[in-house]
């Protein structure tokens, strides 16, 4: 764990469960809990320190703390795990009912001069349907009081690759290039910071591999780039450091390997396909990292200790016991159950 | 960019929005009205046109089109931003709130005031012949860009104060100034269309014999006035606290 990005959210376990860096939050404090603030978390430049926020009598999101340094950071999680609701939090729209949000030590919203250092691409479909790529890139750059708007705008469209139809209407764009134009008004500036909720919808993959190689590169310059996504495989390529957001609850955070083996090696369940299956169970259910083994539907569920031990005999015991394996499958990949098991351990 | 300049591209998109709206055409068929009736009532060859003109100009202009067309274009410049998410792209710059109310209240004001100022203008010059016709005319102008100014920063506070900023613009209009305000002397000083009648009485040399009642000039502009920036400081100070959120 990066000393400097993550401090210990309430309720976490000192050592830092899940080890090597990445660390499943277990606690469920109570949200007047006076739990000290991390100095690690406060020194950051996006800080969000015991922070809840709740409409009526539900709760989005349920006292987080965690810190923001250089670098790309990814927030994962299902979709209505209180993603969007941190974006906005963050990007001052949105005042917590409790805690605090600190951007660059200031307490975010109400301060209109925090925008020259925030460059926020909203979830939501929403455009100036009317204006041109080029024009929304302009309006953009003057709005923000760019000494030379003109050249702020052009580099914007360059930089996110959207030139070659910068001078059609935005009404007329796909989804790719509406995302795309989003991001060009949110560079304009060039914000140090940058907070993109859901940047990568509807891009095709051309697109996509174009928008991660330029966070990359602008992460590299030294900038706090944090983006949400509900797709492992996206955090999975760009984030250096992830977050994971579960049912308005931060369940991990940390280095994106760590947490990555955290998420496999847990329980697993199989579904395979053999010769012989009633051979194949007798050979399994031997072996120390199968927990059980049933007969379901004409082939075998078997529940294994972890995914990397699994896989690794599976193939010795289907040679000992002379059976042919047609298929072998996990059947609790999704991402929510890979979250289900973040939150409950 | 100077401050100007961030004023001006928020009054120019905001003009383009308004402009480019469906119920831009809306206020436009609404403004064609008066037109129409004066039209037919001139060539019917009606007489008292006096009198007639000042009915249709408070009766119709006044009472009925001024405050609508003021409501549908005063709830769609700001609250139309509101409605379809794009009012995040202003947010997030660094402009004061004040600005994009002031930029939006003046382009609210300003459409009403052309559409439905022009449509008096030549309501009036079709329907009133003799010299008589261009002093009310611009009396009608005068009065209808005033009362557009205070119904529009309404319709602005309101599009953010409620989701449903025009039917609840529309119950204000037709339950309080066009039933209460008309019944009792006090209420009168609390009605924008006392207001506006003030200002056409004050400028119209035929008017004050054709209004049984009227506020004076001083009163219908500095209670006008007080219910303008009461308003605007209200949408501004909303606007300042105002969350985009996404309820779960």
């Amino acid at each position: 764990m990066n000393s400097r990005w993550a401090g210990t959210p309430p309720g976490a376990p000192p050592d830092g469960r899940g080890g090597r860096g990445a660390r499943a939050v277990t606690g469920r404090q109570p949200l007047w809990s006076p739990a000290p603030v991390p100095a690690d978390v406060a020194a950051s430049p996006l800080a969000v320190v015991h922070v809840g926020r709740w409409y009526g009598n539900v709760v989005a999101v349920n006292d987080v703390t965690f810190g923001i340094g250089p670098g790309v950071t990814g927030l994962l999680g299902p979709n209505g795990a209180g993603k969007s609701t941190l974006m906005h939090m963050l990007a001052g729209l949105l005042p917590p009912s409790s805690g605090q949000v600190l951007v660059e030590g200031r307490p975010a919203g109400r301060d209109p001069a925090l925008y020259r250092r925030i460059g926020l691409s909203p979830e939501r479909d929403a455009a100036y349907e009317f204006l041109t790529g080029r024009e929304f890139a302009l309006l953009s750059a003057r709005l923000a009081r760019l000494p030379d708007p003109d050249a702020a705008a052009r580099r914007a469209i360059a930089l996110v690759d959207l030139e070659a139809a910068a001078d059609r209407q935005i009404g007329g764009y796909s989804k790719g290039m509406r995302q795309r134009a989003k991001l060009a008004a949110a560079l304009v500036h060039d914000p140090p910071i940058l907070l993109l909720d859901e940047p990568f919808n509807g891009m095709d993959p051309r697109q996509r591999l174009h928008m991660m190689d330029l966070l990359r590169r602008m992460a590299a310059e030294g900038r706090v780039i944090l983006f949400s996504s509900h797709i492992l495989e996206e955090v999975e390529r760009l984030a250096q450091q992830v977050l994971v957001m579960v049912a308005g609850r931060l369940a991990a955070s940390g280095d994106y390997r760590a947490l990555r083996h955290l998420m496999t090696d847990r329980p697993h369940t199989f579904l395979l396909r053999t010769s012989d299956d009633r051979a194949m169970a007798a050979g399994l259910v031997a072996e120390d990292a199968v927990l059980g083994v049933q007969l379901v539907d004409g082939a075998l569920d078997v529940r294994a200790a972890d995914y990397s031990s699994f896989t690794r005999v599976v193939a010795g015991v289907a040679r000992r016991a002379g059976v042919t394996l047609y298929e072998l499958r996990p059947t609790d990949e999704s991402l929510e159950s890979v979250f289900a098991y973040l939150v409950n351990r | 960019m100077g401050r100007d300049g961030t004023l001006r591209q928020l009054l120019v998109l905001t003009a383009r929005q308004a402009l480019g709206r469906r119920r831009m055409l809306l206020a436009l068929l609404a403004a064609c009205a008066p037109v129409l009736v004066a039209a037919i009532y001139r060539i019917a060859g009606g007489g008292e046109y006096e009198a007639w003109t000042a009915g249709l100009l408070n009766g119709l202009v006044v009472t009925t089109l001024l405050p609508l067309v003021a409501l549908i274009v005063g709830t769609s410049v700001l609250g139309g931003e509101v409605e379809d998410g794009t009012i995040v792209y202003l947010l997030v710059r660094p402009i004061p709130r004040r600005e994009i109310v002031l930029a939006k209240l003046a382009v609210g004001t300003a459409v009403t005031a052309v559409v439905i100022g022009a449509s008096a203008v030549v309501a009036t010059l079709v329907s009133l012949p003799g010299t008589a016709g261009p002093g009310t005319a611009v009396a009608a102008l005068a009065s209808v860009a005033w009362g557009a100014l205070i119904y529009s920063s309404i319709a602005i506070a309101l599009s953010l104060l409620t989701g449903h900023a025009l039917i609840v613009g529309l119950a204000y209009v037709y339950i309080w100034e066009g039933v209460v305000a008309g019944l009792f002397t006090g209420t009168r000083l609390v009605s924008v269309h006392q207001y506006v009648l003030g200002v056409a009485a004050a400028l119209d040399p035929t008017q004050p014999s054709l209004l049984p009642w009227h506020l004076d000039l001083a009163t219908s502009l500095v209670l006008g006035a007080v219910v303008a920036a009461g308003a605007t400081v209200l949408a501004i100070a909303r606007l300042a606290r105002f969350e985009v959120a996404e309820r779960p």
